[in-house]
């Protein structure tokens, strides 16, 4: 009888094929001075905005201008991780979009696609190996945010959950550039593919969301769809999930850089709730069934984290679906 | 694919196929392929490039599904039970692609685990699957630094990790110089002696006919004949000539079965047809030349 070990074939058994790959990918990676050069970067660069942020809020401080010095520490919090963000954003897709076209072009797929290991195995190990390195990056630069605590503005639960967030969005990056890298051939084309659909996700949703707002403002006693409408695309963004997870709902009032975005969805809310009443009126519900809706006096029962936490993990879903199933054998054709 | 298959499984075949078919849109990769090879068997596939080879080792590596036709790998079929069939067989594709920074000893542990086998067994396997293909010394070395030759038999090591019944090797020699095409053929005679059965398509097509059981000719997606090399270069022909010399220069060459025809062919030209014979010689074929004729597209 050959060597090759039984498994009963759980889910269990699942997430264990994922370590081959995983372990693999970490040992190669941790042995090229790539990505050490782009942590030296990350934290080069986080460190110079926190530097900036804090040698700016401080003089302003002394100014006619200044705000009062314990928000300085809430500002170098949030431009850090705006910077961290837009640097997952470029640097993500980079490392994740050749995962698995690099082993088409490297000719290892094939060998290992006849292995027990399944598309799942390959898939998120793939996933875990990029995430692991996000982690990485996230990790490095927490001694910077935890500066941020110490200078004043910000609770220690929303440094968590800052950091949190931007794994989360680590995670999804990641399989967005898998997905990418499992379903097209080229790694150029994938990398592409990728950065197209972050571009959506950042600025796309933002812009369909300022269009609908607009639209919705307008025709206030129009289609109840159109609430659902501008609320949606909302949740999908990468800042909004940083947005909620970073600060109260309520931290609309001071200068910093998230504050924005909080803002929005206040706004959104506060129109959804006009409209939910009106509605409610006009057909004797108390509100609008399903979507993001709220009825009135129910301002933000979900939090704006969780709210965009679930639309990014369902596209990360429907993404991994996708992948793995394009990496899944026997299948029509085989890409060598 | 038509998954019916009929009948058990034959004990005594390590691969059988009825039919197989692949098409790409209107191109035919493969049509109608029937195959038998017996257990134990080294089994040898030659055709020119594009003649269909690698389409028919994808689907019976798991990796492809055939638009008709069936295949049974091992005794299972690698579409409706393609993990089984990994278990049992050891695929070899034509490139063998290396990851960077990776020693074959790393190499080797990887693909273990990829076959669920227990760390606890990865030291003494890599040390005895380095020894069979004679990279003991090179356990440490970067993969990518590998020559060509090592890196061929560290693929095949690879193939073996999990100890299959069945290697299925695509162009396994391709690339090789001499002696390292000799050194293969060797380490597949000594897989044979240890009960493996063999598939393996090669232009070295004089080591495929010193090594194989039996071969089956393919070109154009259709499998021409199938046996042992000997019955296969007399079924097509190609196995024996005479090639003659005669007074006015010219030379001409005539196929034979055998000795008596032979004889029966030098009294035609001499008595018969009274012509000048200068010069007589016998000319032994080989897959070489049945290789020639095919990508000549003699052979239809």
């Amino acid at each position: 009888m050959n060597r090759a070990g039984n498994r009963a074939g759980t889910v269990l058994d699942a997430l264990i094929d994922v370590r081959p790959v995983l372990d693999r990918e970490l040992r190669q990676r941790s042995r090229t001075a790539r990505s050490m050069v782009v942590m030296t970067i990350f934290l080069l660069l986080a460190l110079g905005v926190a530097f900036i942020t804090y040698t700016g809020e401080t003089t302003s401080f002394n100014g006619e201008f200044g705000i009062a010095r314990q928000n300085v520490g809430r500002s170098v919090f949030e431009w850090v991780l705006i910077l961290e963000l837009v640097l997952l954003l470029f640097v993500v897709p980079g490392i994740s979009a050749g995962a698995i076209t690099g082993e088409r072009d490297r000719q290892t797929l094939i060998p290992l696609q006849v292995t027990l290991i399944g598309p799942f195995g390959i898939f998120f190990g793939k996933v875990l190996a990029s995430s692991a390195f996000v982690l990485l990056l996230i990790v490095a630069t927490a001694p910077i945010l935890a500066v941020a605590y110490l200078l004043g503005g910000v609770a220690f639960s929303q440094i968590v959950s800052g950091i949190l967030a931007l794994m989360l969005i680590g995670f999804l990056l990641a399989v967005l550039g898998v997905a990418c890298s499992a379903i097209l051939r080229r790694t150029a084309a994938a990398t592409l593919i990728a950065y197209g659909v972050i571009l959506a996700l950042c600025v796309g949703t933002a812009v369909v969301f300022a269009v609908l707002m607009i639209l919705s403002a307008v025709s206030r006693n129009g289609d109840p769809d159109s609430i659902l409408a501008y609320l949606t695309p909302f949740y999908w963004n990468p800042f909004v999930l940083l947005a909620g997870a970073a600060g109260e709902v309520s931290d609309v009032n001071g200068p910093w850089p998230l504050s924005g975005i909080r803002t929005g969805f206040i706004e959104a809310q506060n129109i959804n709730r006009q409209f939910a009443a009106d509605v409610a009126v006009a057909v004797d519900e108390p509100g609008i069934p399903g979507g993001f809706n709220e009825r009135p006096g129910e301002l933000a029962v979900i939090p704006l984290w969780l709210r965009s936490s679930l639309a990014l993990l369902l596209l990360s879903f429907v993404a991994a679906t996708v992948g793995v199933r394009r990496l899944r054998t026997p299948s029509r054709s085989v890409t060598q | 694919m038509e998954l019916l298959e009929p009948g058990e499984p034959r004990d005594d075949l390590i691969i059988e196929a009825r039919g197989l078919t692949k098409h790409y849109g209107r191109l035919k990769a493969l049509d109608n392929v029937d195959l038998d090879i017996p257990r134990g068997s080294i089994f040898g596939i030659i055709g020119p490039n594009g003649a269909g080879k690698s389409t028919a080792f994808l689907i019976l590596a798991t990796l492809l599904t055939p638009t008709a036709g069936w295949a049974r790998v091992c005794g299972f079929s690698p579409v409706a039970e393609p993990e089984a069939v990994r278990r049992r067989m050891g695929y070899m594709p034509d490139v063998m692609g290396v990851y960077e920074n990776l020693t074959v000893k790393e190499y080797l542990e990887f693909h273990a685990a990829t076959y669920h086998i227990e760390r606890s067994e990865w030291a003494s396997l890599v040390d005895g699957l380095l020894e069979l293909v004679d990279l003991d010394v090179k356990r440490d070395t970067i993969v990518d630094e590998l020559s060509r030759g090592m890196k061929q038999r560290l693929s095949l090591a690879r193939a073996l990790v999990h100890d299959p019944e069945l290697l299925i090797l695509d162009e396994p020699a391709s690339g090789l110089d001499p002696r390292a095409r000799i050194e293969l053929r060797e380490l597949l005679l000594q897989l044979q002696s240890m009960g493996k059965s063999i598939v393996i398509s090669s232009h070295i097509l004089a080591e495929l006919q010193q090594m194989c059981d039996a071969i089956g000719v393919i070109e154009a997606g259709q499998l021409l004949a199938s046996g042992p090399p000997g019955r296969i270069l007399a079924q097509l022909g190609v196995g024996r000539s005479v090639r003659v010399r005669f007074g006015d220069g010219t030379i001409e060459e005539f196929p034979i079965a055998g000795d008596d025809e032979q004889q029966a062919l030098l009294r035609k030209l001499i008595v018969d047809d009274d012509r000048a014979v200068l010069e007589f010689t016998t000319v032994d074929k080989n897959l070489e030349d049945l290789f020639l004729q095919i990508t000549q597209g003699i052979v239809q």
